[in-house]
């Protein structure tokens, strides 16, 4: 059996695999406020409202992810606001009644700009209580983009993200360098097993 | 297997060029490539992993930073444990909210990059670190080198001379891999084996990140790896006053590493006694042990020197139980018993024996060394979903497989071997041993687990030599093309890994 042939095949059927991974498809996140779920933080009771300021929000946000607890009993309608410092609206959105507790997708009007200094309201309809997570007084709120797509549609933000945080004098184009370097690694490592172990 | 057979080994580069390149002239041209990929792997890895998410990055970083600003080891009790400049520069990260949270991501926005920029610039007290931490006892030599990056570094922030240090650590990946070739190469007497195991290793995700951080287990897998070269080397070629000087260095190099090393010690040193023990000629063998020693022996007595007058710390800095009470309060506790003792290390590798007290709530094998082998990165917080892990496990029984049929194949030649496999064996234990002695301490101390795979990884040359067994078992008509989807598998397996992270952490 040929070696090069062996590796041909493999190098093949890796392409798919990660073709496969880049191309599944799920609502991904576009940030959250870093405040982990240890639990219950408030209890809203019928139609009621939980605001925190000082909110910074994800550009390309279009959904909420949220813990709901209920008690038992199907969610109530969720409504989410978001205000700016001087109190106008930069975002809504509702989810209707109904739902069973446990994570919850509100969707919200696309906010395409990451915004600071911004207060976050949950209300909730009518109905029994309603539990939040979060941490202290405070509720995490995990934002999603707007809709489901693949890691592959998502590069561009991928690739924005992979250059912050690090020494980066390539900006987004660091990724790009990144892949090549590794693509060169695995050219030096094929080419050696094809002339070390044979055609 | 085995050196009695005969190799058919690739011609030689020209005389000419291999006087040119000196030393590296004398390394085969394969090794040299292995360990360009082994670099190039660990680069990719050093961007791919956030700043700080390696484990006890934070610390390391910190050991690094005060002996670069003050040429001290951090030894102030009560004293700051990091810098208010790394502390700056971990808040505007919000590394304490991504670190054990996988549904976080890292920062995400030029606003967050902006408050990183600030941190940076301000420099806040970068020498004001220096109180004493888990990393606090260990030896200098990693954080030295790394001093010296730091200030080599033209640019002045600390995630620009952290990425710095991280590339020295993939320097380091690629020594280990180019050790590991060579120790091949005295095991195995086919050509194209040796690039199968050290292209194993090479691509090996745990491997890989580890080399892409700020670690002093860096220095310490390339010290080992060194070391157990030179040994098969003398077992094969017998014992010289160079091979000697250069098993000295490495035992010089990795004790002043990383404590871990001392557990390899007595193997070392019996291998060392074996290679007297079994030689004809006494004379160069004797000399080529009290070189080796006696650089080990000056390595140790220049530490102990500095720690006494230098560093105002005891004479060989941490001590045993260093590792496991640095950051601990270890008085009132009870005594740990040998009974217990013996059954912590017990179960640590094996399945508990009925008359044992259970230790553990996980079955170690399974959850600490498998499951960490296949990959959990991050602070352990980035790992695949149960199912890889058990598909994982059916490969490893298929190359278990193999690998034990070339193995029975060559029975002869390894008892014939049996004073290398027995130096070999007693170091293994001995770091096994120190594994288990430290982390029940650990465990009481803190309740939290202490074992982690890359504990093991001073062997790393054994991960290849089990590639290269497994290729070799597929027979003389399959082994190659095996050996190639062995590798294969293995660049798979890391680009699989480089993937969940980037998706852990920016997706």
């Amino acid at each position: 059996m040929r070696v090069k042939v062996v590796l041909g095949a493999g190098v093949a059927l890796v392409a798919v695999v990660v073709a496969v991974l880049l191309l599944g498809e799920d609502q991904r996140r576009s940030g959250s406020n870093y405040t982990p779920e240890f639990g219950p933080v408030i209890e809203l009771r019928g139609a009621d409202l939980h605001c925190q300021d000082g909110e910074l929000v994800p550009g390309e946000t279009g959904g909420l992810d949220l813990l709901v607890g209920t008690h038992g009993p199907p969610t109530p309608e969720l409504r989410v606001r978001v205000t700016d410092a001087k109190g106008n609206l930069v975002s809504s959105g509702r989810l209707s009644a109904g739902r069973p507790q446990g994570r919850v997708v509100i969707p919200v009007e696309t906010i395409e700009r990451t915004t600071g200094d911004l207060e976050v309201c949950i209300e909730t309809g009518p109905g029994g209580r309603t539990v939040l997570y979060g941490r202290g007084q405070t509720v995490r709120l995990a934002w999603l983009r707007p809709r489901s797509e693949s890691q592959l549609a998502q590069l561009s933000t991928v690739a924005h993200r992979f250059g912050l945080g690090k020494f980066n004098p390539f900006g987004e184009w660091l990724l790009v360098l990144v892949v090549l370097m590794l693509a060169a690694a695995w050219f030096v490592a094929l080419r050696l097993v094809v002339r070390e172990a044979g055609p | 297997m085995t050196a009695a057979q005969a190799p058919s080994r690739p011609a030689d580069p020209p005389r000419t060029r291999r006087s040119r390149l000196g030393v590296l002239g004398r390394i085969p041209a394969a090794a040299r490539w292995c360990a360009l990929a082994a670099l190039l792997n660990a680069v990719v890895w050093a961007f791919v992993t956030p700043v700080f998410q390696v484990p006890d990055e934070t610390s390391h970083v910190a050991y690094v930073q005060y002996f670069a600003e003050t040429g001290l080891v951090p030894n102030i009790p009560d004293g700051d444990g990091i810098s208010r400049e790394e502390a700056s520069v971990m808040d505007a990260l919000r590394f304490n909210d991504t670190i054990g949270n996988p549904g976080e991501l890292t920062i995400y926005s030029d606003a967050q990059q902006g408050v990183l920029d600030q941190a940076e610039r301000d420099r806040l007290d970068p020498s004001s670190g220096g109180g004493i931490i888990e990393t606090s006892g260990q030896p200098p030599l990693y954080y030295a080198l790394g001093a010296v990056v730091y200030h080599a570094s033209p640019w002045k922030g600390l995630t620009q001379r952290i990425l710095l240090i991280r590339l020295m650590s993939a320097l380091m990946a690629a020594c280990t891999t180019l050790f590991v070739f060579l120790f091949l190469r005295e095991l195995f007497a086919e050509p194209w084996t040796w690039t199968v195991g050290a292209l194993a290793v090479a691509f090996q995700p745990l491997f890989g990140f580890i080399s892409g951080g700020v670690h002093p287990d860096n220095l310490l897998f390339a010290a080992s790896a060194a070391l157990l070269f030179g040994l098969a080397r003398g077992f094969k070629r017998g014992l010289t006053p160079a091979l000697g000087a250069g098993i000295g260095a490495a035992l010089a190099v990795g004790i002043l590493a990383k404590l871990n090393f001392v557990a390899l010690l007595p193997g070392a040193l019996l291998g060392i006694a074996l290679l007297v023990w079994r030689t004809r000629e006494r004379r160069p063998a004797l000399r080529g042990a009290g070189i080796a020693v006696g650089i080990l022996v000056v390595a140790v007595a220049g530490y102990a020197l500095l720690n006494e007058l230098a560093w105002d710390r005891a004479t060989l800095g941490g001590g045993v139980e260093n590792a496991a009470n640095a950051t601990v309060n270890a008085t009132g506790r009870a005594p740990i018993n040998l009974g217990e003792q013996l059954g912590y290390t017990w179960q640590l590798y094996l399945p508990r024996l009925p008359f044992m007290l259970d230790q553990f709530a996980y079955f170690p094998p399974w959850e600490v060394w498998f499951r960490g082998l296949i990959g959990k990165f991050g602070w352990l917080d980035t790992q695949w979903p149960t199912w890889v892990y058990q598909v994982a496990l059916g490969v490893f029984a298929v190359l278990a497989a193999l690998a034990g049929v070339a193995l029975w194949r060559c029975r002869a030649a390894l008892v014939r071997h049996w004073p290398e496999l027995i130096a070999y064996g007693v170091m293994a234990g001995g770091v096994m041993a120190s594994i288990g002695f430290l982390g029940i301490r650990f465990v009481r101390d803190t309740g939290f687990g202490f074992a982690q795979t890359r504990y093991l990884f001073p062997f790393l040359v054994f991960y290849g030599a089990f590639a290269t067994l497994a290729a070799l078992g597929a027979g003389r008509r399959f082994g190659r093309p095996v050996g190639a989807v062995l590798v294969l598998l293995a660049m798979a397996h890391g680009l699989l890994a480089q993937l969940l992270v980037v998706s852990r952490f920016y997706a």
